[in-house]
C-alpha cells in the first residue's frame, strides 16, 4: 500500500467526520469551549485533508506519468444483476488538482469564516454545514464511478440549499435556497438519466457493468455506435450530462439561481458559488472528456450556449450595483468562458481556467466580504467609495484580483483566457471568439467599475459608517492577500509555447485529459469516418497547420491586452476621472433603457414566471378545483365523523358482544368467536395479526421443505 | 430503434380506459361537458372497449418486456368491462351514492379499470406495482363515498392503512427478489431463482411470500384478508358488490401471470404453498361467515371464502387449472352481483341486519327468488351454475392429486351452506313482524337481479358455451 492508496480515503472522510460531530454537538461544545475553539476545530478537518492532498500531490508528480492513475477500491456497494457498483476512489492529475483546490481554497475560506460568522449565534452550525460541503464535493472529484460522483453531486446540491438559506429566517433567504434546490434538480434529472442511459446501453453488450469512468473510456468507442430513436446514443448521453452541468455551473438556461444565491453568508459564495461547486460541471465533462470528444454535436451546443451565457451575463453585470450581484454574473461568465474551453475541446484550458478563476474569484468574493462587514453589512456600491485608504490590504488584494480577471499580462487570468480564446478561434469559429473577446472587455470594464466604486473616490456612506470602518483582522485579510497573490502567479504554470513556455498545465493534465486536435465541427464533417486511423492523419494535419498561426496568435493576444486596457481605462473616465460625463450620458433615454434592460437581467426571470410558472400554477389551480369538488363531499361530513364514531364504534363493540354472547351452536361459538377476536377493528391489531400469521406461514414452509 | 409509440397500436382498449380517464376528471370542470348524460356515455365506452378487445388477436410483448397482450389479458379485460358496467349499472340505482359524483366516481372506475388492466397483462414487478396501486387508490376513496354511512371514512382509512402496509410488504419482498435474481420480469425473476442453493430457502420463501402479500390483499387472501369485512360493510353497496368482484379477478389473474413461467420444482413448492393460502383463506372466510348478523359482513366473508375457492384452480399451477378458474369467474360474478343487487333493494339506510329482512317473500317473491338462486348458486347446490363450477375446480385438483386441499374445500362448502341458506329461512319461512315499509327501488333492480338469476339456471344446465369461451383463454397466445 502506498502513501496515496492509505490517505486519499481520508480526504473525504475528515470533514465527513468534522461535520458529523459539529451536527451533533455543535451547539454543545460551542458553549462549552467557546466560539473561537468551535471554529478551530471547525477548520482543522478541512486542514487536515489539505495536507494530504497537498502531500499526495507531491508524491503523484514523482511518479512516472503513465503510473499517475490510481483506483483505490474502498468496498462493494451496490451489487445486483449486471450493475456493479463499488465504493472506489479515483486520484490522477485531474482530481489530484481539484483537491487542492478544493481543500486548499476551502481550508482558507473557513479559516476567513471565523471572522466573518463572528457573533453568529448559528456559528457551529455553519461550520457543520461548509464541512459537510466539503466532502460532498470531495466525494464528487474523488468518485470513481458516475454513481459516486452523483452522490456527491446530490450531497453539494443539498449543502448549497442549506447554505444560501443558512439566515432562513429571513424568508427572501430561504426562497432563494429553494430557487436553486429547484433548478438544481431540473439539471440532476438531466445528469440521472444519462446515467440511466449508459448504464442501459452498456448493460446490453456487456456481462458487467461499473459505471466507472476507466470501464467507460475503454466502451466507449464502441457505445458511439450504438443509437437511441436514431440519434447516436453518446450524443444523447452527453446532452444529458451537459444539461446536468447547465443546473450545476449555471448556464443559460438555468442560470438565474446562482444570482439569487448571493443571499448565502459571503463564505459561501466564495467556496461554493465561485470557487468549487459551480465549477463541478466543467469538471464531470473534463472527467468524460472521452464521451465528449465522441459526440462533437453536442460540444457546439456547448460552445454555444457559453458563448452566449458568457456575454449576456457579463453585460448584466455592468448595471448591477450590488457588490455581490456584479460578481455573481461575473462568475457566470466566467463559468462560459470554462464551458466555451471545453466546447471547443481544449479541456485542460478549461480546466486550468477553473483553477485560476477559484483563486481570483475566491480573493474577490472574500474581499466584498470583508468590506461588507466593515461596511456593516451593507452591499449596494452606491454607498461605498474610498474605502482604499481604510482598509489597505483587501483593496490592494481585490485590485491584484481584478487584474487577474482582466487578464493583464502575466497575471493568471492573461494565461488561462487567451489560451480559451485562441482555441475558440481556432478550433470553434471567428464569431465564439468575437463573443468571448467582447465579454473580455465588458468583464474588465465592471470589475474596475466595481474596484472604482468601491475603493476609489469619495466616500458615499454616512459619516458614523465611515468612522467605524476599519481593517478586518488578520485572519480575514491574510487568507484574501494569499489568493490574491495565487491570483497574480498561477498563470506561470501553464505559459503556451509561443511565449517560449511548455505548456506544463497540460502536459500534466495529458495522461488523463487530452485536448481533442481538431474542431468538433470539422469532426461532424467526419464522423462517418470516425476511425484511429483517420483521426491520426487529420492530427498530423492540423499539427502542420498549426506552426504557422502563431503570428495569428500574438495578433489576438495583444488585441485582447488592448481592450480589455481600453474599456478598464473607461471605467477609470467615467467611475473616477469624471462621474459628470458618465451622468450626462445617462440622462439620455436610450441609456436609460438600456440600463433598466441590463438592471433587470433582460427580464430572463419575468420570463420564467410567464412561460413556466404561470402555467403550472393554472394547473394546480384546476387540479385543486377538481380536488374541492371531490373532496366535497368528505368535507360536508367532517362535521359529523367525530360523533359518529363514537357511536358507531359503541354499536361495533355491541354487536361483537352480542354475537359471542347468543351465539349459536357451539361451531359458531367455537370458531367464529375466534375469528372476530381478530378483527377487533383496530388497524394496530389487524396489522398485527397478520404478520403473525405471516411468520407462522413462512415458518411452516420452511419446515415443509426442508 | 426503441419508438414505444407505435405499440399503442396493439392497446387500443387500454388507450380508451386511459383517455376516459382524463374525459371524466377533466369533463367534471367543464359546465357544458358536466351536463351530458355521464352514464350513458360511460358505458358506451365500455362497450366499445370490449368489442375493442374482442376484435384483439395474436400476443404480444410490449414495452421493454412489461407487458403481454394475449388471450388471457384480452378475455380477462372484457370480463372487468362487463363487472364495470354491472357497477355503473347498481351505482345508478343506489341512493348511497352521490349522483352529484357521479364524474368522479366514473373516473376512479376508470382507473380501477386501467389498473386491473395492467395487471393482468403485467410480465414485469413494476408493472404489477404500477397496476395493483392504481387499483388500490381509487378504491380506498370509493370506499369512503358512503353518504348514508359515515363509518365508511373510517373504513376506508383503515383499509388506506392496511393497503399501505400490504404495499410495503410486497416492495420490501420484490427488493429482496431482485436482490437475489437481479431481474424483475417473471420469466427472469423464476430462472433466477432456480438456484440449487436458493430453491427451498428461508429467504426464497421470505421473498416470495411478501411479493405475493400485496396480491393477496387484493384477492383479500389469508393473511391479508383483515380489511375486508369492515371496508365491505362500510363502502357503497355497489363498491362492495364491487371490490367483492373486480380486483379480486385481476389479482387472481395477475397471480397466475406470476406462476405462468415457473420451473417444475418450483410448481410444485408453489402449488403447495398456494394450496395451504387456499385452505386456510376458504375455512376463514366461512367459519366467520356463519356468525354474521349483516348481511354486507356476511357476503364479505362470503367473498373470502370465495377467493379461497378460486386460488384451488390457482394452485394446481396448470392450463386446466387457468381455465376453470375462469370458467368460474363469471358464475361467481352473476350471482356475487345479483346478491348485492337485491341487498341494495332490500336495504333501508344504513340497517343491513339479516333479521330486518324477515318474511321478504311475500312483499317481493320476484326479487326473493331470484336472490335465492344466487345463494344457493354461491353455496354450490345443483342444478344451478355455482355447482358446476365447484365441480370442475374440484376436478382439477383432484387430477393433481392434491386430495387434502379437495377434502378441506369439500367440508368448506358443507359449511357455507349454513349461512347462505340461514338468509333465505329468515326471508321465506320467518314471519314478518315489522310494519309494512315502502321500497324506494326502481323495478330496474329486479330486473338486474333476474337477468342474473337466468343465466345461472341456464349455465346450471347447459354449461357447454361457458366452457368454450374458457377453453380460450390461453396464456402467450
Amino acid at each position: 500500500m502506498s502513501f496515496i492508496q492509505t490517505a486519499i480515503p481520508f480526504v473525504p472522510i475528515l470533514p465527513l467526520i468534522g461535520a458529523l460531530i459539529l451536527g451533533f454537538f455543535g451547539k454543545r461544545i460551542q458553549a462549552s469551549v467557546g466560539e473561537f475553539k468551535t471554529g478551530i476545530l471547525g477548520c482543522l478537518t478541512p486542514g487536515l485533508a489539505a495536507v494530504i492532498s497537498f502531500a499526495s500531490f507531491f508524491v503523484l508528480i514523482t511518479l512516472e506519468p503513465e503510473q499517475r492513475v490510481f483506483t483505490i477500491h474502498l468496498t462493494d456497494w451496490i451489487s445486483v444483476a449486471e450493475l456493479d457498483v463499488q465504493w472506489a476512489f479515483r486520484y490522477d492529475p485531474l482530481s489530484a488538482l481539484m483537491l487542492m483546490i478544493v481543500t486548499g481554497i476551502g481550508t482558507l475560506i473557513h479559516i476567513y469564516s471565523m471572522g466573518y460568522m463572528h457573533d453568529d449565534q448559528s456559528y457551529w452550525r455553519f461550520f457543520s454545514y461548509i464541512n459537510l460541503f466539503l466532502a460532498a464535493m470531495l466525494l464528487l472529484v474523488l468518485g470513481d464511478n458516475l454513481v459516486i460522483m452523483f452522490l456527491g453531486w446530490e450531497g453539494v446540491g443539498l449543502c448549497s440549499y442549506l447554505l444560501i438559506g443558512f439566515w432562513f429566517s429571513d424568508s427572501d433567504n430561504a426562497q432563494a435556497g429553494k430557487k436553486a434546490f429547484l433548478f438544481n434538480r431540473v439539471g440532476d434529472l438531466g445528469f440521472i438519466t444519462g446515467i440511466f442511459l449508459l448504464y442501459l446501453f452498456s448493460s446490453q453488450h456487456y456481462d458487467i457493468v461499473t459505471l466507472s469512468f476507466g470501464e467507460l473510456d475503454q466502451r466507449a468507442l464502441f457505445l458511439s455506435k450504438s443509437s437511441l430513436w436514431d440519434y447516436p446514443l453518446l450524443e444523447i448521453a452527453a446532452l444529458c450530462f451537459f444539461i446536468g452541468a447547465m443546473g450545476k455551473s449555471a448556464q443559460i438556461p438555468l442560470y438565474v439561481w446562482l444570482p439569487d444565491a448571493m443571499a448565502g453568508p459571503t463564505p459561501v459564495s466564495a467556496l461554493i458559488h465561485a470557487a468549487t461547486m459551480v465549477t463541478a460541471g466543467v469538471y464531470m465533462i473534463g472527467r468524460m472528456y472521452f464521451l465528449f470528444a465522441l459526440a462533437p454535436n453536442v460540444l457546439m451546443f456547448v460552445s454555444w450556449i457559453a458563448a452566449l451565457t458568457c456575454f449576456f451575463s457579463a453585460t448584466i453585470g455592468m448595471a448591477q450595483f450590488d457588490i455581490k450581484k456584479v460578481l455573481a454574473y461575473s462568475t457566470v461568465s466566467q463559468l462560459g468562458y470554462m464551458f466555451l474551453a471545453m466546447g471547443v475541446g481544449a479541456f485542460s484550458a478549461g480546466i486550468f481556467h477553473l483553477l485560476t478563476h477559484a483563486a481570483f474569484k475566491a480573493a474577490l468574493f472574500m474581499g466584498s466580504g470583508s468590506v461588507i462587514v466593515a461596511l456593516h453589512h451593507k452591499q449596494d456600491m452606491r454607498e461605498m467609495g474610498g474605502l482604499l485608504k481604510k482598509m489597505p490590504v483587501t483593496g490592494w488584494s481585490m485590485i491584484a484580483a481584478t487584474l487577474a480577471i482582466m487578464g493583464f499580462p502575466l497575471t493568471s487570468g492573461f494565461f488561462s483566457k487567451d489560451e480559451i480564446l485562441w482555441k475558440a478561434y481556432m478550433q470553434g469559429s471567428p464569431a465564439l471568439w468575437l463573443i468571448g473577446f467582447t465579454a473580455a472587455g465588458i468583464t474588465s470594464f465592471y470589475m474596475w467599475r466595481l474596484i472604482f466604486m468601491t475603493f476609489f473616490g469619495e466616500s458615499r456612506c454616512d459619516k458614523h459608517t465611515w468612522d467605524h470602518v476599519k481593517e478586518q483582522p488578520k485572519r480575514t485579510v491574510v487568507p484574501i492577500a494569499i489568493l490574491a497573490f495565487l491570483a497574480l502567479v498561477l498563470g506561470f504554470l501553464n505559459i503556451p509555447h509561443f511565449l517560449g513556455g511548455h505548456s506544463g498545465f497540460t502536459d500534466y493534465l495529458s495522461p488523463v485529459v487530452q485536448d481533442l486536435e481538431i474542431a468538433p465541427s470539422k469532426l461532424i464533417e467526419t464522423s462517418s469516418l470516425i476511425d484511429t486511423h483517420v483521426s491520426s492523419t487529420m492530427t498530423d494535419e492540423s499539427l502542420s497547420v498549426e506552426e504557422d498561426h502563431t503570428q495569428l496568435e500574438w495578433t489576438l493576444m495583444i488585441l485582447s491586452v488592448l481592450w480589455t486596457i481600453f474599456t478598464g481605462l473607461i471605467a477609470f473616465f467615467f467611475y473616477y476621472l469624471s462621474p459628470k460625463t458618465r451622468q450626462i450620458i445617462m440622462s439620455f433615454i436610450w441609456a436609460k433603457k438600456l440600463f433598466q434592460l441590463l438592471s433587470d437581467k433582460y427580464y430572463i426571470d419575468e420570463l420564467y414566471e410567464i412561460v413556466i410558472i404561470t402555467p403550472i400554477k393554472a394547473i394546480f389551480q384546476i387540479c385543486s378545483l377538481h380536488d374541492q369538488k371531490v373532496i366535497d363531499g368528505i368535507v360536508n361530513f367532517a362535521g359529523f365523523f367525530g360523533k359518529w364514531i363514537a357511536k358507531i364504534s359503541a354499536v361495533f363493540d355491541n354487536q361483537i358482544v352480542d354475537g359471542c354472547v347468543n351465539g349459536t351452536g357451539w361451531l359458531s361459538q367455537f370458531s367464529g368467536q375466534g375469528f372476530s377476536r381478530l378483527q377487533s377493528g383496530k388497524i394496530q391489531s389487524l396489522v398485527g395479526a397478520s404478520l403473525l400469521v405471516g411468520i407462522g406461514f413462512i415458518v411452516l414452509l420452511v419446515f415443509y421443505f426442508i | 430503434m426503441v419508438n414505444t409509440l407505435p405499440y399503442l397500436n396493439f392497446i387500443p382498449a387500454y388507450v380508451l380506459i386511459g383517455i376516459s380517464i382524463l374525459i371524466f376528471f377533466v369533463g367534471k370542470a367543464v359546465p357544458k361537458i358536466s351536463r351530458l348524460p355521464v352514464t350513458v356515455f360511460f358505458i358506451f365506452i365500455l362497450c366499445i372497449a370490449f368489442m375493442m378487445e374482442g376484435a384483439g388477436s395474436g400476443s404480444q410483448v410490449l414495452f421493454f418486456n412489461m407487458i403481454q397482450i394475449d388471450s388471457f389479458s384480452r378475455l380477462y379485460n372484457q370480463l372487468f368491462f362487463l363487472v364495470i358496467l354491472s357497477t355503473v349499472l347498481m351505482m345508478s340505482n343506489s341512493e348511497e351514492i352521490d349522483s352529484d359524483l357521479r364524474w368522479e366516481n366514473y373516473g376512479l372506475l376508470s382507473t380501477i379499470c386501467l389498473g386491473m388492466m395492467f395487471m393482468v397483462s403485467s410480465k414485469h414487478l413494476l408493472m404489477t406495482v404500477v397496476g395493483i396501486e392504481l387499483v388500490s387508490l381509487p378504491s380506498y376513496l370509493l370506499v369512503a363515498m358512503n353518504k348514508k354511512n359515515p363509518a365508511s371514512k373510517e373504513a376506508a382509512l383503515k383499509y388506506v392503512l392496511f393497503g399501505s402496509f400490504a404495499t410495503g410488504i410486497m416492495l420490501y419482498g420484490m427488493s429482496f427478489l431482485f436482490g437475489l435474481t437481479g431481474s424483475l420480469t417473471f420469466e427472469g425473476l423464476w430462472n433466477g431463482l432456480s438456484g440449487y442453493h436458493i430453491l427451498g430457502s428461508p429467504i426464497y420463501f421470505l421473498a416470495i411470500f411478501m411479493t405475493l402479500g400485496g396480491i393477496a390483499f387484493k384477492i383479500s387472501a389469508v393473511p391479508f384478508h383483515f380489511w375486508t369485512p369492515d371496508a365491505y360493510q362500510a363502502a357503497p353497496t355497489p363498491i362492495t358488490a364491487f371490490l367483492s368482484c373486480a380486483p379480486k379477478v385481476a389479482g387472481l389473474a395477475l397471480l397466475m401471470r406470476f406462476f405462468a413461467v415457473l420451473l417444475p420444482e418450483q410448481s410444485e413448492q408453489m402449488g403447495v404453498f398456494i394450496s395451504i393460502v387456499a385452505m386456510l383463506t376458504m375455512t376463514l372466510g366461512n367459519f366467520a361467515a356463519l356468525k354474521q348478523t349483516d348481511i354486507k359482513r356476511l357476503l364479505a366473508y362470503s367473498s373470502i371464502s370465495h377467493a379461497g375457492f378460486l386460488l384451488m384452480g390457482v394452485a394446481v399451477m396448470n392450463d386446466a387449472g387457468r381455465q376453470v378458474v375462469f370458467f368460474y369467474i363469471p358464475i361467481y360474478l352473476l350471482m356475487n352481483l345479483g346478491a348485492f343487487m337485491a341487498i341494495i333493494y332490500l336495504s333501508k339506510g344504513t340497517n343491513f341486519q339479516i333479521d330486518s329482512y324477515k318474511g321478504m317473500i311475500y312483499k317481493k317473491p320476484l326479487l326473493v327468488v331470484s336472490l335465492a338462486v344466487c345463494m344457493f348458486s354461491l353455496a354450490g347446490i345443483p342444478p344451478f351454475a355455482g355447482f358446476i363450477g365447484k365441480l370442475y375446480l374440484f376436478k382439477v385438483v383432484i387430477e393433481k392429486e392434491m386430495f387434502l386441499l379437495a377434502i378441506v374445500a369439500g367440508i368448506n362448502s358443507v359449511v357455507s351452506l349454513y349461512y347462505y341458506v340461514y338468509v333465505l329461512k329468515v326471508m321465506i319461512i320467518d314471519k314478518d313482524i315489522t310494519p309494512e315499509i315502502e321500497f324506494k327501488g326502481k323495478p330496474a333492480t329486479i330486473a338486474f337481479v333476474a337477468s342474473c338469476a337466468v343465466p345461472l339456471v341456464f349455465f346450471g344446465i347447459y354449461w357447454v358455451p361457458l366452457l368454450d369461451w374458457a377453453s380460450k383463454v390461453v396464456l402467450f397466445q
